[in-house]
């Protein structure tokens, strides 16, 4: 009562200074009923490295304040930064909110205390030692019944160094928070109106209490009653329609409290009636997507040289015991699987602690692109013959993947799948994006199936040996075949030194060719030593000094992202500008269509693409014609904004093409794969003309 | 005789008042929607008059929810930007009504002296201000916030809901910045045209209905 007492004499003092028209330079008044401070997830900041810090609001118990659409009247909370020159601030995450009612009015937000986390990219040029100092203006409508507007400066400094430190005071608020931030529904929600009544339908089961905030106003009369009706597996959420006289996507953010607890998440509610399928079906569908997916990985070209070369050499094995064979089948599928689930596990750990990454990831970090680079250049100058690799004097005119015993075949699977990473293969990219929105058991399986469908092939040649016999007879031309194949491999390094370049500049490609010179020197060194049989130990000895020194120098890197991604020249530059969620939505809000194109310089389908589709003119003149305008995404390096927009469409990973049609219409999802005349037809078909 | 001049005409009222509460209450459920006609109602003016929707047929009627002491208010009047639109307006023929449904006890309450005192002090030019205490105008309208805003065309059409502007922050100065919604729709409907932003997120106080 003294608090709303407190607020009407301030609102009253607010009227004076207005009705005497005197200038009141900030209106709203220096905080009263919340305490804002800015808090940091890290202690230390480490030059180049995004971090996330949160506004942490201590409200007065019985006032609230709002969410990104705060309902029936308030305005969300705000936070205007003032950075340095080079750091750049993501865009505030919001937690789901709560219900308040205000007699037939309702709203959405947050009481008692809230924390809103936002994501800091400072620049790589910071020197260590000295600090990086965050200001920003934070406001906020804070209400019991009636309304104070408040504003103060936040500040932070945090000192720079050269890693950074995480700062554990903060660990479990910020935990706590990411747990309500609302994740993309893992499956499809439909929608149906009838009358004034519009019903929310989903393939969830078991849910005792669901809640609809959408983020567009008009959708739904925010006050009326949510109705929810448990049919089995299928759940419907029934509301009152808005003032909105059209519907199309129906979006918002949809908070389930099940057996297992409340988990928010985003949906975009199409207009349909749901499928028959339940969510275990689903699951069933997103694992068949990601079976599918391992077997076409097999014909990639980052990795069939190295498996046409192993499966040519089965034909070869035609003298071992078939026993021996299968083990070996067994011992790849092994290295195979133990592969995936490394790298899923890696992934999922990482995005547990709130990294915004997908698939790809690897190669976003140019250290990992560097050794990439050395393990794709190693093999080909492997095939190529410089050296050999195995037991030495005994096994002259081994190679690697001919490496005999079950850990060479183990070995091999590991580097099949390191040599896949950069392909991402069709229904790969649905199955990923479906699993990293799964609880992780489900997300783990789904990587294993993409495991068995990448290492069924070998696995199978191996055990029946009748579709061996298909196989070419081995002889002299499979060493000729060899050396060929180390073309490729060549080609692929040759290609992620490009990406290398893109993301670390000529400083880094210096780096990067450095490592290639002194790789072939070791290799050519360790090659040599197995023709002779003195001084073996020094060659060695030297061998490991080198490559110990090439292991060194991806800390060389320059890690600036100052190297803007250009076009490659055959595109018109002018053609593309860079995607920004706020550059997106005002080309929109001019009911403008446009066109997105999710693409990173090391994803093979989406520089196919590029070269082949979008540069063309006739695809060019396609999209000027409409009034398209054309916003790239780029993903080569890591980009949480972007990260989240993938989420949205369900999607991890590049490429991703998405056309947003004029006025208010859905967004549509291109194929994965194109051809200038699908595009066109594609075009005509959505924007007409 | 002279009693009774003064008894039918009040009897009357009293009959159509209860008529169209009872209406309005069955309304309620009903969305109110721009392209549809806009929800008929009677109400009381601060000067004792009783206003009928359906008698501005032929006139384009703005209709300006307010409760005086909700600073977003504040920040159209202490500026004269309410005041220059009630101008405007009217000086193009419209019909202007500033309803309060604050509910008694509640935030901007106004009984119909306080009403006039403020529209004196405004120096604010409504056609009239609609006394709703009781919120059935505000809530046939669905109205929100104060200001929130209706624009209703000359065929009884409703042409435009939502914020005043785009600007939902307490600045003063930004007001004259601002793209007044209102006054595009004005000038829109008045040519004749297409409103091209017909229904927008209003912002400002919630309106202070009766609990």
């Amino acid at each position: 009562m003294y608090g709303r007492w407190l607020g009407l004499m301030l609102v009253g003092l607010l009227s004076l200074w207005g009705g005497l028209g005197m200038a009141v330079p900030a209106q709203a008044a220096s905080p009263r009923y919340v305490q804002a401070e800015l808090v940091s997830e890290v202690r230390t900041v480490q030059p180049g490295t995004p971090f996330w810090v949160g506004l942490q609001l201590q409200i007065t118990p019985g006032w609230h304040v709002y969410w990104q659409n705060p309902g029936d009247s308030g305005d969300r909370v705000r936070l205007n930064w003032q950075l340095p020159p080079g750091v750049t601030a993501g865009e505030l995450q919001w937690p789901y909110p709560q219900r308040f009612p205000v007699g037939p009015l309702m709203n959405f937000g947050y009481e008692n205390q809230v924390l809103l986390l936002s994501q800091i990219t400072p620049p790589a040029d910071l020197t260590p030692g000295q600090t990086l100092d965050l200001r920003a203006q934070a406001s906020w409508l804070v209400c019991q019944e009636d309304c104070i507007p408040e504003a103060t400066p936040v500040t932070l400094s945090l000192p720079i160094a050269s890693a950074a430190q995480p700062n554990p005071t903060v660990t479990n608020a910020f935990a706590q928070v990411r747990a309500q931030h609302p994740q993309p529904a893992p499956w499809s929600v439909v929608y149906g109106v009838d009358g004034e009544k519009l019903t929310l339908s989903l393939p969830v089961g078991g849910v005792k209490e669901a809640w609809f905030f959408p983020w567009a106003d008009g959708v739904i009369t925010y006050a009326s009653p949510q109705t929810l009706t448990s049919r089995g597996k299928v759940t419907e959420l029934t509301l009152q329609r808005g003032y909105q006289e059209h519907l199309t996507t129906v979006e918002g953010v949809l908070v389930l409290t099940t057996q297992r607890g409340t988990n928010a998440y985003t949906i975009q509610a199409q207009p349909g009636t749901l499928p028959t399928s339940g969510g275990m079906g689903n699951l069933g569908r997103i694992l068949g997507l990601g079976f599918l997916g391992g077997l076409v990985l097999n014909v990639m070209p980052c990795v069939l040289p190295i498996l046409s070369l192993k499966t040519l050499q089965l034909a070869d094995k035609m003298r071992q015991s078939p026993r021996q064979v299968r083990w070996g089948g067994v011992s790849y599928g092994a290295g195979v699987l133990v592969s995936f689930v490394a790298l899923a596990g890696g992934l999922l750990i990482l995005r547990g602690l709130g990294q915004q990454l997908g698939w790809g990831f690897q190669l976003q970090s140019p250290g990992m692109v560097l050794l990439l680079i050395y393990v794709l250049f190693g093999v080909a100058l492997n095939l190529s013959g410089v050296f050999q690799v195995g037991t030495g004097w005994l096994g002259v005119g081994q190679t690697l993947t001919e490496r005999p015993g079950y850990l060479g075949e183990f070995f091999t699977g590991v580097l099949a799948t390191v040599a896949a990473t950069p392909c991402t293969a069709p229904f790969m990219a649905t199955a990923i994006g479906a699993a990293l929105t799964l609880p992780p058991g489900a997300a783990m399986a789904v990587f294993i199936s993409l495991g068995v469908g990448f290492a069924l092939p070998y696995v199978a040649l191996c055990f029946v040996p009748a579709w061996r016999r298909w196989l070419p007879k081995p002889g002299a031309w499979m060493h000729t075949l060899q050396r060929l194949l180390a073309f490729p491999l060549y080609g692929a390094a040759a290609w992620l030194l490009w990406v290398l370049t893109l993301q670390t500049g000529t400083d880094g490609l210096a780096v990067g060719l450095l490592g290639l010179v002194l790789l072939g020197l070791a290799a050519w060194v360790y090659g040599q030593s197995q023709a002779q049989t003195a001084g073996r130990r020094l060659a060695i000895f030297s061998t490991l000094l080198i490559l110990s020194f090439c292991l060194t120098l991806p800390s060389w890197l320059p890690s600036s992202n100052a190297v803007v991604y250009t076009n490659t020249p055959d595109t018109q530059a002018a053609s593309w500008e860079p995607f920004t969620p706020s550059r997106l939505q005002e080309l929109r809000q001019q009911g403008q269509p446009v066109f997105v194109n999710f693409t990173a310089a090391w994803c093979v389908s989406c520089q196919v693409n590029e070269r082949l589709v979008f540069s063309q003119p006739e695809v060019q003149r396609a999209f000027s014609e409409r009034g398209v305008t054309l916003l790239k995404a780029d993903w080569t390096r890591r980009n949480p904004e972007i990260t989240q927009v993938l989420q949205g469409f369900g999607r991890s990973g590049v490429p991703l093409y998405v056309l947003y049609p004029r006025g208010n219409q859905p967004p549509v999802v291109w194929p994965s794969r194109l051809s200038p005349t699908q595009v066109t037809a594609l075009l005509s078909a959505q924007l007409g003309g | 005789m002279a009693r009774f001049s003064w008894f039918v005409p009040a009897t009357a009222a009293v009959v159509i008042a209860g008529a169209t509460i009872s209406t309005l209450t069955v309304n309620t459920s009903a969305t109110v929607r721009v392209g549809s006609p806009a929800p008929n109602f009677t109400a009381k003016t601060s000067t004792g008059q009783t206003v009928n929707l359906s008698d501005y047929k032929g006139k384009v009627v703005v209709l300006e929810w307010t409760n005086h002491e909700c600073p977003f208010v504040v920040k159209h009047y202490s500026t004269g930007n309410m005041q220059k639109l009630q101008q405007e307006a009217k000086a193009k023929g419209a019909v202007w009504f500033s309803v309060v449904s604050s509910a008694p006890g509640q935030q901007g309450f106004v009984t119909a002296e306080q009403a006039n005192a403020v529209v004196k002090e405004k120096k604010a030019t409504p056609t009239a201000v609609l006394l709703d205490p009781d919120g059935t105008l505000g809530k046939l309208y669905g109205a929100r916030t104060t200001p929130h805003m209706f624009v209703i065309d000359k065929a009884g059409q409703l042409q435009y809901m939502g914020a005043i502007d785009d600007d939902p922050s307490l600045a003063n100065q930004n007001v004259t910045k601002a793209n007044n919604y209102v006054r595009a729709a004005l000038g829109q409907i008045m040519a004749g045209q297409k409103v091209t932003t017909s229904t927008t997120q209003p912002y400002g106080c919630s309106v202070k209905y009766k609990n």
